[in-house]
């Protein structure tokens, strides 16, 4: 892409009409992002990350295949005392923290007004929604039977069951989140009475969203209050886990918001909006800020959760040095770094802390999960195969996730073209009898 | 007007009296505990009696059509069986729902002491109270039963159950589903008949009966024989009962039993949540609106319509 | 295959239903062979060496509690029973029921709230306990099959004999 910026002068598609000849895009052309087919194959083939991708893809996409011809077993080690592996211990328990960014940002820009950071509000509601579409993409490779995912809903409900609720609130969030971010598609789609509509309910579906977050962000946490033997007692609190779980969602989703952010503008600079590009660096040390508060409360409560249950004898054994290792890299330090980088204004150094607090909060995930499940039974490494199938599903989030930054208005603002200003012209069969439209042109100087 | 006859005063007051039954029963279910069915059954393990004749595993094979074993039921080479680094012994699978194992503790001196486990029905069990879909039901004798025909398979249970009981049939891709014990519910409890491993049981080391009965019987067993047996039956107060319970003369802890359990129903750890559940739904909408108002304090039309543009 | 289910497994119990009738003649005379023979299903029927246990032991109220003549061993009898003068019967069936656990049973046990005796092992399990307690102490044939052969059926049961699962027989160390 930076390739045809360069050299061809390429501007990307940021409203419903060509610049060049003032006519309305085509869907297909909205798609090839304003490319011939020719030239969008060919900028597809120049990005050495589609090659990466298409390896993985290329290996991993069989050995899911594999995976629904043979069983679960096939790629996993089917045992009995480990029944959840990285599907669920990566795929619900990391992505649906780190997803936490589109309830955290609607909250603040929608709710409380701070405009500051209405540039990446999109961005964070996009980063939630796919984060949780993903966990479902996960828990359908994961679930014995998947093809009966519905049936907590329809068929048989089991009420008293924690997980009834995540099950419950994760799809109603999902549809949440699929119409707030429906408004940025309907822009780019050129349905603006849709967007106006869904726009209407914003403030409903944000408080929507606080209610169904706060809730499954804690009963994550609190499903593995069914396993109070096997989650090691560091990890473990019966009072506390569904609150951990829920402030750690917090930073966890601020920060993804700023890890994604920052590799979107290393990455497709030419995609982002001028307003996006401005105000990163300002908005990326406000995030830093609502981070670090809820890391430093995140430090306070473990403390309390500790002294709680008494469980200070722990530390001193290997299971407490991974323990404190995990504070150590995934809260205390990133407190520290999000301290000097605001102090200082690094964006740079913030940048860094917050892919260093991602790193943290996975490992607190999958320790919680399985890597100290059973902690006084025996350790289990996951199954190859289980490895690549995860991996590759990471990859097709990640490609699902560039392929919507490419072309929907999240990091760049829509121009929109006023009804009244455009002047209906009989379109004709080619595109090369017109030349040039003088008023569309004039309305989109007014405009901007 | 309709005059009121003896007859139709006492029918009119039937009624009225077991209405009051009715909603006293209502009463009860809506307890906030339940101690399992008051006539439920069970069986009752008595370790000091076990003789490792795997005849139980034998009859339970048997009696569910599981299967071929691997090695005959005569074989004891399987007590020497361990996996994982040596850290653990035979369990509970798909093949098997019950297992023998054998044990060589320190408080006898190292003789053999065979543990034979499966299944403990709990009274209030935490694969049903985790299921998401109800696939789990606890009968009125005792029972914990599984319906795979409403499982969607994310194994919950497995992770809820503290006695690391069910199996999961991971090589079926297209029928996965829970394996354990059912305490032979749909072949002999439903109709009054002890299970199979019980009743082909040569030293009676599972005694079958109701469970208020067979927590006398243990006790009173303790208490004639205070040095055979260790003063606790396992299982009459652990996750908050279980259907099958366990004596031995040997602690507990020496035998692959988990002690650390905890003596009330693992649902309860998740009810000061659930009982957040209703406040957050009842209390979220109208705090953050408030929050909402007043941050916008009037202004935010205008705020909306300029970031619109 | 259900009833021949339930079929077999009830066999299991009335297999060990001693055949007791005349035990005692009218000369109150101990006989000298007992044969418990009607463990027909998994296994063959057991003769009983009588002579030779009432040689080899110290008295007859180390098998029969219900003692004759030599005093109430076990402590937790004399408490009560004391001052017994024995029963009628030394026939184990006489308490020790064939099947135990059937819901009438247990009901019969359950019916008097005052009962003592609540807990009576079956029949088999009399059988077992007293024998193979004291044959594992006095290091006395122990095996199963050391007092009863085992049946065709018995072998389809164990899936052992030519029963085996075919990759067992390879890693069996024990027979």
């Amino acid at each position: 892409m930076n390739r045809l910026i360069e050299k061809r002068g390429y501007r990307p598609i940021n409203s419903e009409d060509n610049p060049d000849n003032g006519r309305k895009w085509s869907f297909k052309q909205k798609l090839l992002l304003g490319l011939s087919p020719k030239a969008y194959l060919q900028q597809l083939l120049h990005n050495p990350v589609n090659w990466a991708l298409c390896v993985i893809f290329a290996i991993g996409l069989p050995v899911i295949v594999y995976r629904y011809v043979m069983g679960l077993g096939g790629v996993m080690h089917a045992s009995y005392d480990y029944p959840w592996g990285l599907f669920l211990g990566f795929g619900l328990f990391c992505m649906v923290p780190l997803s936490a960014s589109g309830f955290l940002l609607g909250t603040t820009v929608e709710l409380f007004g701070h405009t500051k950071f209405k540039p990446i509000l999109n961005l964070a509601l996009l980063n939630g929604l796919l984060g949780y579409l993903f966990a479902v993409i996960y828990l359908l490779v994961d679930l014995g039977c998947p093809w009966r995912l519905y049936y907590p809903m329809f068929v048989s409900w089991g009420t008293a069951a924690v997980l009834f609720l995540v099950g419950w609130h994760v799809a109603t969030y999902l549809s949440v989140q699929i119409m707030e971010v429906s408004e940025a598609f309907f822009e780019w789609v050129g349905w603006p009475t849709a967007k106006k509509f869904i726009h209407s309910g914003t403030i409903g579906l944000t408080v929507a969203g606080i209610i169904l977050s706060t809730l499954h962000q804690g009963a994550l946490g609190t499903l593995l209050c069914y396993a109070p033997g096997k989650v090691h007692p560091l990890w473990y609190s019966q009072e506390f886990l569904w609150i951990f779980y829920l402030c750690s969602s917090v930073f966890a989703g601020l920060c993804m918001v700023i890890a994604v952010s920052t590799i979107i503008k290393k990455t497709m600079a030419w995609r982002c909006g001028s307003e996006f590009l401005e105000n990163l660096d300002s908005i990326t040390i406000g995030l830093a800020k609502g981070a670090s508060m809820a890391l430093v409360t995140y430090f306070i409560i473990k403390i309390i959760g500790i002294t709680h249950d008494n469980e200070w004898s722990y530390l001193a054994t290997g299971w407490g040095q991974w323990f404190m290792l995990e504070i150590g890299l995934g809260v205390v330090l990133p407190i520290i770094l999000f301290a000097v980088g605001i102090r200082r204004n690094s964006v740079a150094l913030i940048r860094f802390t917050a892919f260093l607090t991602i790193a943290g909060l996975m490992m607190n995930r999958l320790n919680t999960a399985l890597i100290t499940f059973n902690w006084n039974l025996y350790q289990e490494i996951p199954h190859p195969l289980e490895t690549i199938i995860t991996v590759t599903i990471f990859a097709l989030f990640i490609t699902v996730y560039r392929f919507i930054l490419y072309r929907l208005p999240i990091v760049y603002a829509w121009k929109a073209v006023p009804e009244e200003a455009r002047i209906p012209v009989p379109v004709p069969d080619r595109a090369d009898v017109v030349t040039a439209r003088p008023e569309p042109q004039l309305t989109r100087v007014m405009n901007s | 007007m309709r005059k009121i006859s003896r007859r139709g005063f006492f029918k009119v007051t039937a009624a009225g009296s077991s209405a009051v039954a009715v909603s006293s029963t209502k009463k009860a279910f809506g307890m906030k505990e339940f101690h399992g069915y008051p006539n439920s059954m069970g069986v009752l393990v008595d370790l000091t009696r076990c003789i490792g004749c795997r005849t139980c595993e034998a009859a339970c094979n048997k009696e569910h059509g599981l299967p071929e074993p691997e090695l005959p039921f005569d074989d004891f080479s399987v007590f020497d069986q361990v996996y994982h680094d040596g850290k653990e012994k035979r369990r509970t699978s798909d093949k098997a729902f019950t297992v023998v194992n054998r044990y060589n503790p320190k408080a006898s001196g190292g003789e053999p002491v065979y543990r034979k486990f499966q299944c403990n029905h709990c009274n209030e069990p935490a694969c049903l109270t985790s299921c998401f879909v109800n696939a789990y039901t606890k009968t009125k004798e005792g029972a914990v039963i599984y319906n795979p025909d409403v499982c969607v398979g994310c194994r919950m249970c497995m992770v809820a159950c503290p006695f690391l009981v069910p199996a999961y049939t991971y090589e079926s891709a297209l029928h996965p589903q829970i394996k354990k014990c059912n305490f032979c519910y749909d072949t002999r409890l439903k109709y009054g008949k002890p299970p199979a491993c019980v009743e082909a049981c040569p030293q009676e080391a599972l005694t079958f009966g109701h469970r208020k009965t067979l927590i006398k019987i243990a006790h009173e067993r303790i208490r004639e024989n205070p040095k055979k047996y260790v003063d606790h039956v396992y299982g009459e107060t652990e996750v908050g009962g279980t259907s099958w319970m366990y004596l031995s003369g040997v602690p507990f802890d020496q035998l692959g039993f988990n002690t650390d359990l905890q003596h009330h129903p693992i649902l309860d750890n998740t009810k000061s949540f659930l009982g957040f559940v209703p406040m957050v739904l009842g209390i979220w909408p109208a705090l953050f609106m408030g929050f909402h108002l007043l941050a916008k304090g009037g202004k935010g039309n205008d705020e909306d319509k300029q970031s619109n543009k | 295959m259900k009833s021949r289910t339930i079929g077999i497994l009830g066999g299991i119990i009335l297999a060990l239903i001693l055949v007791s009738a005349p035990v005692f003649g009218m000369d109150n005379k101990p006989p000298a062979t007992v044969m418990i023979d009607s463990l027909s299903h998994l296994f063959t029927g057991v003769e009983f060496d009588h002579n030779l246990h009432v040689e080899i032991t110290e008295g007859c109220s180390v098998c029969h509690h219900h003692r004759f003549g030599n005093g109430v061993v076990d402590e937790n009898c004399a408490r009560c029973h004391s001052e017994c003068q024995g029963t009628f019967s030394p026939t184990c069936s006489d308490c020790h029921v064939s099947d135990p656990f059937t819901g009438k049973h247990i009901r019969e046990m359950e019916a008097n709230p005052n009962r003592y005796h609540i807990d009576i092992p079956g029949l088999k399990a009399a059988y077992h306990l007293k024998c193979l307690t004291c044959h594992i102490k006095e290091e006395a044939p122990s095996e199963c099959v050391d007092c009863h052969a085992r049946t065709d059926a018995g072998n389809r049961f164990y899936h052992s004999g030519k029963y085996a699962p075919a990759d067992g027989d390879k890693n069996k160390n024990h027979e």
